[in-house]
């Protein structure tokens, strides 16, 4: 197994496919920072939320934004093998397949990990910076910590499942266009109009970790699932598409 | 070995139908058919890569899945197996060195073996399709195998190139690989192949040497001269085409014609067996219709 980890080490940095994705992240990462404390939503503009510390808190959990890179990133990494037909090569090194998709999914979750923290702490000293130049509640430390662990979970746990996927749809066309479509379409409708069912889904469980509302202006942690609960459903979506992805592969004709 | 090899598509198409055949350990056979036969379709069964629908692929008994690091006993090219454009040729070969705990200096040799080190390190998306098929061999060699499955190897090469493959193949073979080298065109092997397997729509159709191919196979002699035309032919020998002073005769030996235009006191400005035989042979094995209504290149059927 360590082998295949330190070839699918070697896959990831012979291509700059982490790079880009990971420069994309911390750009959206900043964007949403910056609009989150220089803009107002359309009602609220009396109201001064940056002096609410919990808001604060909300500000650096942007890091939980690049959920939706690392889910591009697993998902391109996987289905890339079937796309550039190097699937051929590597199911004729490693016969037994789900021991190759064991070995990409903990190799995202390593990256994963390593780039949550980095945009973790990129996100608070932004929030820091900015927050100085502002009327606003003063930058706690302690609160960046207490969204660390939700952060670094959460991220690696939606890179997995971006491997998963990848798997399970090998064009990498339609897995990217169904992944976004869900994130930015389906999840935000179906939580806005039934935030009971949507609570339930994989982003919001992530929002539940991340400690943030579901993305409505008046949304709050409060109305999503409790944190453990958060992580169990998240966790378990993974496991049931990693399961999935494993039972599937093994049978696929590679052609 | 392959016995009883069917595997029908989702789709309905049935690519392999309880295909039979074994090749010899130690020697080079060629697996030929027209495109379509299911040449492909039955190598990446042999290799665990499509499951078939019926029968049974092994490799020295046993599957390819069942085989512990398998790259080092069974190196493979295959028709559509690719490398990333953005990744250079040893990168490439790294990456599935390092899954198969094989060193990086066996990647360098393999790349000097198929004459690719100059271009090492340049990105695949910028290789001509002889250059892949190069790096295809590399990666089947990667694991020092007894055992080279190679699928259409020859595609896209050009004539220097062919000629570097076959004594690419000799060489292996001398080394004791067995090689298993499909193809659609049976030239390309012809001169390096021991045995042939040759399948049509699935379905074996000839197993054995080229030899006893040929021999089974009417005989052709090729004659040229001013006055070929006045050749007085035995009865059961035949004239299969005349045109510019040639003439093709079946049914007779190289010597028999020849002595008979020696008797005749006719002049001869070329007399040869002729070589487009066996190719003439093999498109009429593979014909779907029947074989005796074959023409090829205006030359005619055999009779
Ligand atoms: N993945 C697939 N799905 C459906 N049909 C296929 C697939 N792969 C191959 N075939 C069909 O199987 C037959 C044999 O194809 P193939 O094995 O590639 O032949 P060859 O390699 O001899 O040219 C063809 O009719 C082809 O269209
Ligand atoms: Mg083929």
């Amino acid at each position: 197994m360590i082998a295949l980890i330190r070839s699918e080490f070697r896959k990831v940095f012979s291509t700059k496919l982490l790079l880009i994705l990971s420069l994309a992240a911390l750009g959206f990462m900043q964007l949403q920072i910056f609009l989150l404390v220089f803009l107002s939503p359309p009602g609220l503009e009396d109201i001064n939320r940056l002096m609410d510390p919990a808001f604060i808190k909300i500000i650096v959990a942007s890091a939980g934004s690049a959920s939706v890179f690392l889910l591009i990133l697993g998902i391109v990494a996987m289905s890339g093998e079937y796309r550039n037909q190097t699937i051929t090569s590597t199911f004729l090194t490693t016969p037994v397949r789900w021991r190759v998709i064991v070995a990409k999914m903990v190799t995202f979750a390593i990256l994963a990990l390593a780039l949550s923290l980095v945009l973790w702490l990129i996100a608070a000293i932004t929030t820091m910076l900015l927050l100085g130049t502002q009327d606003s509640a003063p930058f706690e430390w302690s609160a960046a910590f207490e969204i660390l662990g939700g952060t670094l979970l959460g991220l690696v746990l939606y890179a997995i499942l971006g491997v998963a996927i990848g798997s399970l749809i090998t064009s990498q066309v339609a897995a990217i266009i169904i992944a976004l479509v869900f994130t930015f379409v389906l999840e935000p409708l179906i939580s806005l109009f039934f935030l009971s069912v949507g609570k339930w889904l994989p982003g919001n469980a992530l929002n539940s970790i991340l400690q943030t509302g579901s993305g409505g202006p008046e949304s709050s942690a409060s109305d999503l699932l409790d944190i453990p609960v958060g992580v169990a459903v998240l966790v378990g979506y993974t496991i049931v598409f990693a399961v999935a992805a494993a039972v599937t592969t093994n049978k696929r004709d590679i052609t | 070995m392959v016995e009883h090899l069917t595997k029908r598509f989702g789709s309905g198409v049935t690519a392999v139908a309880d295909l039979s055949f074994s090749a010899a350990p130690g020697k080079v056979t060629g697996f030929l058919g027209p495109n379509g036969a299911g040449k492909t379709t039955t190598l990446r069964c042999l290799l665990g890569l499509v499951a078939q629908t019926e029968g049974k692929a092994t490799i020295d008994g046993v599957t390819y899945r069942e085989i512990e690091n398998p790259i080092t006993v069974v190196g493979a090219s295959l028709e559509a197996s690719g490398a990333h454009p953005a990744r250079t040729a040893r990168n490439h070969l790294r990456m599935i060195a390092s899954a198969a705990k094989i060193t990086d200096s066996r990647v360098s040799e393999v790349l000097e073996t198929v004459g690719l080190t100059a271009a090492a390190d340049r990105k695949v998306g910028g290789y001509s399709l002889g250059m892949r098929q190069r790096l295809a061999l590399a990666v089947a060699l990667l694991g020092d195998p007894k055992v080279l499955i190679l699928d259409e190897p020859a595609n896209g090469l050009d004539p220097e190139g062919i000629s570097w493959l076959r004594t690419f193949l000799r060489h292996q073979a001398s080394k004791g690989v067995s090689v298993l080298v499909s193809s659609h065109v049976l030239s390309e092997v012809q001169q390096t192949v021991d045995d042939v397997i040759i399948i049509r729509s699935g379905s074996l159709v000839y197993q054995g040497s080229l030899h006893a191919l040929t021999e089974g196979g009417p005989a052709e002699v090729v004659v040229r001269g001013p006055n070929i035309d006045q050749l007085v032919l035995p009865g059961q020998w035949s004239r299969k085409s005349v045109a510019n002073g040639e003439t093709v005769i079946t049914g007779a030996t190289i010597e028999e014609v020849g002595r008979a235009a020696f008797e005749q006191s006719l002049e001869l400005h070329e007399l040869s067996a002729k070589s487009a035989d066996l190719e003439q042979l093999f498109l009429g094995l593979t014909a779907e219709e029947s074989p005796t209504n074959q023409s090829v290149n205006g030359k005619g059927g055999p009779e």
